[in-house]
């Protein structure tokens, strides 16, 4: 059952946090959110993930922009890591 | 001139002489150091159509400008030669303690000339500098190396570098070895040490510190950066998790090269990451190269089971990556072994990596059997089979002595079509990277002078969009919306704003986790402040950029004058015919009119010819390269 809300987003966050239950998640949003809408629900529900500075992955494909959301993406999210 | 050490040092090792030079002002002006300096003796010195291995090719070890101050992560030395493995251009570039040591002993570069008839190792004590018998070290590993001359010395305070039984035995990619744990390892210049029958160079220098021509700036603008460097968020994460943290995240999106770039994602991948090397605790200590501001460096301990006793600087994510997921091995303890034996030996973990996965698709596939092995299976995910053939290559025993020779040698000789799944540029085994679907990687890696290697040009924002990739988009591009690895517009233009900023970043010595991973922290207008505060020579960023641009245009005429032209210049078959078979990318792969397209706009750009690749006279004369221009008019490579 939705909320009243046009979208379900499944968040997955295991590799930014320990703790077993919020690493996947469904949130809520009314249509039209954006990724940056999805941070800040993130950070309203879970302000112990820092959700400030990383990489956003939509159905896997990592997003270079903010951008719009359609109902069941899922959206995942991971520190920001570097190498060679 | 401030920043720099005094003297270049020669060491001729046919002959057993020994001089010194002052080191030219002019040089330091007009190649700012490093990598630059080392690319313009390695025109001067080495001629056309010199043998890799034999008595004409040189090894020329540079320090970076900013190496022996405390400018953050500015340890880097780069390390030129002519390659044994391509017959090209190559440099390597390696962190540890090596480099700021050699500008204390007083010299900003050593240039290693001619071949010993016996094994022999450097000693430099400051002033004092002698050729000494190393007989007694040949056959040694990495770590045995640096302690038994650490004895025979008898101090603890040095620093080496040195070349372990590959290398000796000329493996094509053995590389250099910097203070043990660290590692100028591609394209072969342990080979060319071996060649020279050179071990180490060993070196203490006890002058003073490195003269600031404007100290207060310096200091400054260093503590500045050193601010802005600790509170970075990928900085943090490089140190507690390492490079290999990329692991998980290439897996999640389908972009771990697995199998010899077969598959893109290998199921328990999980197990060869850094974040699963330390929650299991093989994670021994963290520690930095000289001034480092990270640390992303690690060392790695296996206490038991069959690998137990394995202990070695890394893995880092290269490394996990290709002797790993490359194999479609999981065991982490394998892994750690072989990560282990290749630094031991003095091998690239990249290319050897790259050559195992060669010869286990060459066995699945019936091009190479068990008659070629001696019995050994090369099955997919075999850790046993791979710690095996590290060795086997180290010590060209076996199979070992054909994968010595790389994977483009090597398919020549096994012949079919080992070719088509040959991953290599111009000889170089490919860098850990899926560029069927990230255009500016594929043109980056296809268009560096020494090989297939992400160390020339990284297109940072295709793999991490990060707020301060975003904005450089948009500063050369226009617009950010051109981050998308997917398109092929502007990718010239990106591409070639990095080989700038690569360039320069080397010559200083500084990192590129600190002047690219980390937002470009280190940026140019920075790295042009730094230079100019230290040496007392004014650079603005666009001259550093555009020195940059030279250094690029140098070393593409060196490979100019030894042949290379367009066809060079191209990413292997697999990427334009075998599409990724998985994930959010399935069905991507490169396609010959889109990259053509890239390569004119990349050649256009650079004032280069379309047609052939090769630069005009024009253009190397307007980037400062006019004596250059001339040479290569009279021999008829360019017009």
């Amino acid at each position: 059952v939705r909320g009243g809300f046009a979208l379900q987003i499944t968040v997955d966050v295991s590799r930014m946090t320990k703790t077993d239950a919020d690493k996947r998640f469904v949130l809520e949003l009314p249509d039209g959110s954006t990724i940056e809408d999805l941070k800040s629900e993130v950070t309203n529900k879970f302000p112990h993930i820092d959700v400030g500075y990383v990489l956003i992955l939509v159905n896997d494909e990592l997003v270079y922009t903010n951008r719009v959301l359609v109902d069941d993406n899922v959206v995942k999210i991971f520190p920001p890591v570097m190498g060679g | 001139v401030y920043g720099f050490a005094p003297y270049m040092l020669h060491v001729d090792l046919s002959a057993g002489n020994i001089w010194k030079n002052p080191l030219d002002e002019g040089l330091c002006r007009q190649y700012l150091g490093g990598r630059g300096i080392n690319a313009r003796l390695l025109w001067d010195l080495v001629p056309q159509g010199a043998d890799p291995l034999g008595t004409d090719n040189v090894l020329i070890i540079g320090s970076g400008t900013l190496s022996g101050t405390h400018a953050p992560s500015s340890g880097r030395t780069t390390v030129t030669f002519k390659s044994p493995a391509t017959n090209l251009y190559a440099k390597s570039s390696g962190g540890g303690h090596f480099g700021p040591e050699l500008k204390f002993a007083g010299y900003n570069h050593i240039v290693v000339h001619g071949c010993s008839e016996k094994p022999v190792y450097v000693w430099i004590e400051d002033d004092k500098v002698e050729i000494r018998d190393a007989s007694h070290l040949w056959g040694l590993s990495v770590s045995e190396t640096d302690e038994a001359i650490r004895q025979e010395l008898g101090r603890q305070d040095i620093e080496t570098v040195c070349i372990g039984p590959a290398g000796e035995n000329m493996v094509k990619f053995a590389g250099v070895m910097i203070s043990v744990g660290c590692a100028a390892a591609r394209a072969g210049g342990g080979a060319v040490m071996g060649s020279k029958k050179l071990k180490a160079i060993a070196v203490k220098g006890s002058k003073s510190i490195v003269k600031v021509a404007e100290p207060t700036k310096y200091g400054n603008l260093i503590s500045e950066i050193i601010n802005d460097l600790a509170t970075y968020p990928s900085r943090r994460r490089l140190e507690e998790i390492g490079t290999s943290a990329l692991v998980p995240i290439r897996n999640e999106m389908h972009m771990l090269p697995t199998k010899n770039w077969k598959d893109a994602h290998l199921e328990g991948a999980y197990s060869i990451s850094g974040q699963h090397i330390k929650e299991a605790g093989y994670l021994h200590r963290r520690s930095g190269c000289n001034a480092c501001a990270t640390g992303c460096h690690r060392y790695t301990v296996v206490q038991s089971g069959p690998y137990a006793g394995t202990q070695s600087a890394g893995p880092e994510y290269e490394t996990v990556a290709a002797i790993g997921a490359g194999c479609g091995v999981t065991d982490v303890e394998a892994v750690l072994r072989a990560n282990q034996l290749c630094n031991e030996y003095g091998l690239d973990t990249i290319s050897t990596g790259g050559v195992i996965q060669w010869a286990m698709e060459c066995y699945e596939k019936g091009v190479i059997t068990d008659t070629d092995t001696g019995g050994l299976p090369l099955r997919w995910g075999d850790g046993l089979a791979v710690v095996e053939l590290v060795r086997q290559i180290a010590f060209r025993k076996g199979i070992g002595d054909l994968l010595a020779e790389g994977v483009s040698n090597a398919s020549k000789q096994v012949g079919q079509d080992s070719w088509k799944w040959a991953m290599h540029v111009k000889g170089l085994e490919y860098s850990r990277a899926e560029i069927r679907c990230r255009t500016g990687y594929a043109l980056a890696l296809a268009v560096n002078p020494r090989g297939a290697d992400h160390l020339h040009s990284q297109v940072y924002a295709e793999f991490g969009a990060t707020p301060e990739a975003l904005a450089l988009i948009k500063k050369i591009c226009g617009d950010e919306k051109y981050a998308d690895a997917l398109l092929p517009d502007k990718r010239a233009d990106i591409v070639r704003w990095h080989e700038d900023q690569y360039a320069a970043t080397d010559c200083l010595g500084v990192c590129t986790f600190a002047s690219v991973g980390h937002g470009y922290l280190v940026d140019p207008d920075r790295l042009s402040k730094l230079f100019s505060y230290l040496t007392g020579i004014n650079i603005s960023e666009e001259d550093l950029l555009k020195t940059g641009r030279k250094i690029i245009n140098l070393e593409k005429a060196f490979n100019v004058r030894e042949g290379a032209t367009r066809k060079d210049d191209y990413p292997p078959w697999r990427f334009f015919n075998e599409p990724i078979n998985s994930g959010p990318y399935e069905g991507h792969m490169l396609d010959y009119d889109v990259f053509n397209r890239m390569l004119d706009d990349y050649y256009e750009l650079h004032g280069w010819s379309v047609d052939n690749g090769l630069p005009t006279a024009e253009i190397l004369k307007k980037v400062g390269l006019e004596d250059i221009a001339v040479q290569l008019q009279k021999t008829g490579r360019i017009t």
